[in-house]
């Protein structure tokens, strides 16, 4: 590498790279009891036999699990959905598509806000309900929002993700349908041959890569689950944001120690899905068997 | 015709929530169970607009966003230079490195960078909020960035090179020009993550620096709808303005880049 | 005058790409780089001009060479999409901050002797290949180049464009004297161009010389081999003189091989009918445009040959002279 390689790179790897081995480095200090702010110095590993050992930490870990493969998996399949729509319709309806587009734009916590006044028991479909005299009390309205099934919250991921995964897969669905499908029919392909020959593997190291994303996100998000979360239930990003939020420094140890749990979730996830991903038909690791 | 109207179902649920939202804004009684506000008014702009944060809140957003996309694309397109033409790593390895902030939660980064902020005297301010932010849109950026470079492919700066052009004159006559529709899509991009971020803003600034999703999220978490809803529009102006004066700014060329 | 590159290798990592080149290239002269894909090649052409650091060995610019006066044209063209043919032309000479009236002047005279009129306000999508072409050269020659390096400038022309373009590209070299280092994987455009052919093969210079020697005596099997339309027969040299199949010739023996080789024949080589020589029986023939193609016997072994002068018959047993030195190589 030249010299004015490492100048270009610098900045780049500086703020990319360092802060993450940093944020690691200060993460797994303070998680094992070295923090001297509060007079602690000696290594410990008794934060994270309380994160790992205790139901309410097991119970915020488990939901968050659910949470998140719930959405990313709706998301992924609804999204390609429309994805195969959108390929079939963008062309005459321009306008249309543009429009769907619009909720990748927009934050997080508006999406939130939006839900809260369609979905809540006082929301727009609860009143529309009721004019239409399927309701006759506000309180007859299923909980849809802090409520433990986490609806809400489900459906701020999909009313965002569903286009933006439409959008991703879409670049690839175009290629797809003017060449390699026409070859394969060309061929003497069946649909179902061609789906799982040549459409799956094309699709699905973007259909993993989007998994990864989404799902580390959703698993770690903050903002959505505080707003639509049930208090009885709480989000692994909700619990640490709490402790966090604290005076008591004290429970910062157990703090880091959550994150650093969540951490190595989210990137046990991502190999795993690498590597099954490399392994599928269209992945690098992949042997044809026949 | 089944697509079709799949596609308009979609963008009625698209829309639904939005128009919603838009209501809140103009309505000053909106009870139960009516479907549409009793009274239409500007209270609750007015309302917003009396607030003291209010200001401080648009201002300071615009400029972090806006500073964040500076020092964002200064990093990012040097490094997608290199990157794009790179021996030296895989190109594996190289996608995991940009894309570890997507995997990497959020709040874990920022509990922990804020320690070290704290110790650098970061925290509370600016320059510590835009260089979080900068870590998040990043790999944004990058990801649009390099795709700009290996499309445009290195051929033209190397003729432009030969052809006797110094760097700068590379980048303004060359480069600049011809990676425009790429770059404004990133700054965009940039511009509006950077406006959405809470965790890093709430951590990083320390409660001194108030921005818009700082205002927004209590709001929204207490219910009330109105305020959260005008804020929620105005967040929406602003990144349209933002992204709109990106877009100028950046210019560009429109005639066919070859493929 | 002109360029010596001298012992220049260069690797990405553990990956040699170029080992210890050696040439040189005199003002006026066209040297081709000869061989196939992706054997640095062009590597080469980015070195002298400066667009890759140089890891070992020297680039010595003579007289009035030098690296700015070395402009590089690179395969594909890359003709500036967002300007104007005009605009192209002129970018060299508005980087150097010529002012704009001669730039008006240089460029308009470009346009020309390159048959571009009415085209300077076109941008390059709307305008044909050899157009596009011609705009590359266009833009590289109102420089005044001591030495051009073309990559594989006219690969993507069609055959009958190529071959306007090669007589353009030597009146243009005519007119303004510079020196040319081409690289191509084309034969024909190799032996029609150059004055001197350099053959690279696997990163290193196999052999340097006109085309007609490459031709008629290439030094290794792996240059015949890639120049192609190349008969080897195999047999044993002893000095000069080489056995075969019961039978003995005088050929050249440049690198004193000795033992089993390999005598190289060209397709092409002019051959003729006489008393004495390699004994041949003809197998078959058959008429080809270039003339006609005759399937030989030569013991167990088989020759094809396109440049016989005579009358043949199939059947017959022939005696063949041939017009050049044959050279043998190793196995």
């Amino acid at each position: 590498m030249t010299k004015k390689s490492l100048l270009f790179l610098g900045p780049f790897i500086l703020l990319n790279s360092a802060v993450i081995l940093a944020a690691l480095f200060k993460t797994i200090q303070v998680s094992l009891g070295y923090y001297p702010v509060i007079g602690l110095r000696h290594y410990t590993l008794a934060y994270f036999k309380t994160v790992l050992g205790d139901a309410a930490f097991q119970r915020t870990i488990g939901y968050s699990l659910y949470l998140a493969l719930v959405a990313t998996i709706l998301a992924l399949l609804l999204g390609l959905g429309m994805a195969f729509i959108l390929l079939k319709t963008s062309a005459n309806h321009p306008l249309l598509a543009n429009f769907f587009k619009i909720p990748i734009a927009l934050p997080h916590i508006i999406v939130a806000l939006m839900m809260l006044q369609v979905l809540s028991q006082s929301g727009l479909i609860s009143r529309l309900l009721y004019q239409v005299g399927l309701l006759q009390q506000i309180d007859q309205f299923p909980l849809l929002i802090h409520d433990k099934g986490g609806i809400g919250i489900i459906c701020v991921f999909l009313y965002k993700e569903i286009p933006y995964v439409a959008v991703s897969t879409l670049a690839i669905l175009k290629q797809l349908q003017l060449g390699y499908v026409q070859v394969a029919a060309n061929l003497g392909a069946t649909p179902r041959q061609i789906f799982g020959r040549v459409i799956l593997p094309m699709l699905q190291p973007i259909l993993a890569t989007l998994f990864i994303i989404l799902f580390c996100f959703t698993f770690t998000s903050f903002e959505v689950p505080l707003i639509l979360g049930s208090p009885a239930n709480e989000t692994i990003a909700v619990t640490a944001y709490n402790l966090l939020t604290q005076a008591d420094l004290t429970v910062r140890p157990t703090a880091f120690a959550l994150n650093f749990i969540m951490s190595l979730i989210c990137l046990a996830m991502t190999l795993l899905v690498l590597g099954i991903s490399a392994r599928l038909p269209g992945g690098r690791r992949h042997r044809e068997k026949d | 015709m089944k697509r079709t109207s799949t596609l308009l179902l979609a963008c009625f649920l698209v829309a639904l929530p939005l128009v919603v939202l838009l209501l809140w804004t103009v309505a000053t009684q909106w009870l139960y169970p009516a479907l549409v506000p009793q009274q239409f008014g500007g209270k609750v702009l007015g309302q917003m607009l009396q607030e003291p944060n209010f200001w401080p809140a648009v201002l300071n957003s615009f400029v972090i966003a806006l500073a964040t996309t500076v020092v964002t694309l200064l990093i990012a397109m040097p490094a997608a230079k290199v990157l794009a033409t790179q021996h030296f790593m895989s190109q594996r390895l190289l996608t995991f490195m940009i894309y570890l902030p997507f995997i990497l939660p959020a709040i874990a980064i920022v509990t922990s960078t804020q320690m070290l902020f704290i110790q650098w005297h970061l925290t509370g301010t600016f320059t510590g909020i835009i260089l979080s932010h900068t870590y998040f849109t990043l790999p944004y950026a990058m990801q649009i960035i390099l795709e700009s470079y290996r499309k445009m492919g290195q051929g033209y700066a190397l003729t432009a090179k030969s052809l006797g052009a110094k760097p700068w004159q590379i980048l303004r006559t060359i480069t600049w020009p011809l990676m425009a529709p790429g770059i404004a899509t990133a700054a965009g991009l940039t511009f509006i993550v950077s406006l959405s971020q809470y965790l890093p803003t709430f951590f990083i600034g320390g409660g001194k620096i108030m921005t818009l999703p700082l205002i927004l999220l209590p709001y929204a978490n207490n219910g009330r709808f109105g305020l959260a809803s005008a804020y929620s529009v105005v967040f929406l102006l602003v990144t349209m303005i933002g992204v709109l004066l990106l877009k100028q700014l950046i210019g560009g060329w429109h005639h066919g880049l070859r493929n | 005058m002109g360029l010596e590159i001298s012992d220049v290798s260069l690797h990405y990592g553990r990956k040699q790409i170029l080992k210890h080149i050696n040439l040189q290239v005199a003002a006026g002269e066209i040297l081709t780089l000869f061989g196939p894909s992706g054997v640095g090649k062009t590597t080469i052409l980015k070195l002298i001009a400066g667009m890759q650091p140089l890891q070992s060995g020297a680039l010595d610019f003579r007289g009035d060479f030098s690296q700015e006066r070395t402009i590089l044209v690179l395969q594909d063209f890359w003709l500036f999409p967002h300007m104007t043919v005009f605009e192209n032309i002129a970018f060299g000479l508005k980087v150097r901050h010529v002012n704009t009236t001669q730039i008006a002047q240089q460029v308009q005279a470009m346009i020309t002797i390159l048959k571009l009129q009415g085209l300077a306000d076109h941008f390059p999508d709307q305008l044909s290949g050899g157009q596009q072409q011609r705009v590359a050269l266009a833009r590289a020659i109102v420089l005044k180049p001591k030495l051009l390096l073309l990559d594989e400038p006219f690969a993507s022309l069609d055959s009958s464009l190529r071959q306007k373009m090669h007589q353009l590209l030597l009146e243009l070299q005519q007119q303004y004297h510079f020196g040319v280092i081409l690289v191509t994987h084309d034969r024909d455009e190799a032996f029609e161009l150059s004055d001197r052919l350099a053959v690279l093969i696997d990163g290193e210079i196999q052999q340097i010389g006109t085309p007609q020697t490459i031709y008629e005596q290439p030094q290794t099997r792996q240059v015949a081999a890639f120049i192609g339309g190349m008969n080897f027969l195999a047999g044993i040299i002893q000095g000069q003189q080489f056995q075969f199949e019961s039978q003995e010739i005088t050929v050249v023996n440049p690198n004193q091989l000795t033992g089993p080789v390999q005598l190289v024949i060209p397709y092409e080589v002019a051959a003729s009918l006489s008393h004495s020589g390699i004994q041949a029986e003809i197998v078959s023939l058959q008429w080809q445009p270039s003339g006609v193609l005759a399937h030989l016997r030569v013991g167990q072994q088989t020759l094809v040959l396109t440049n016989i002068q005579g009358e043949l018959h199939p059947g017959e047993v022939v005696y063949l002279q041939f017009g050049a030195n044959l050279q043998v190589v190793a196995n």
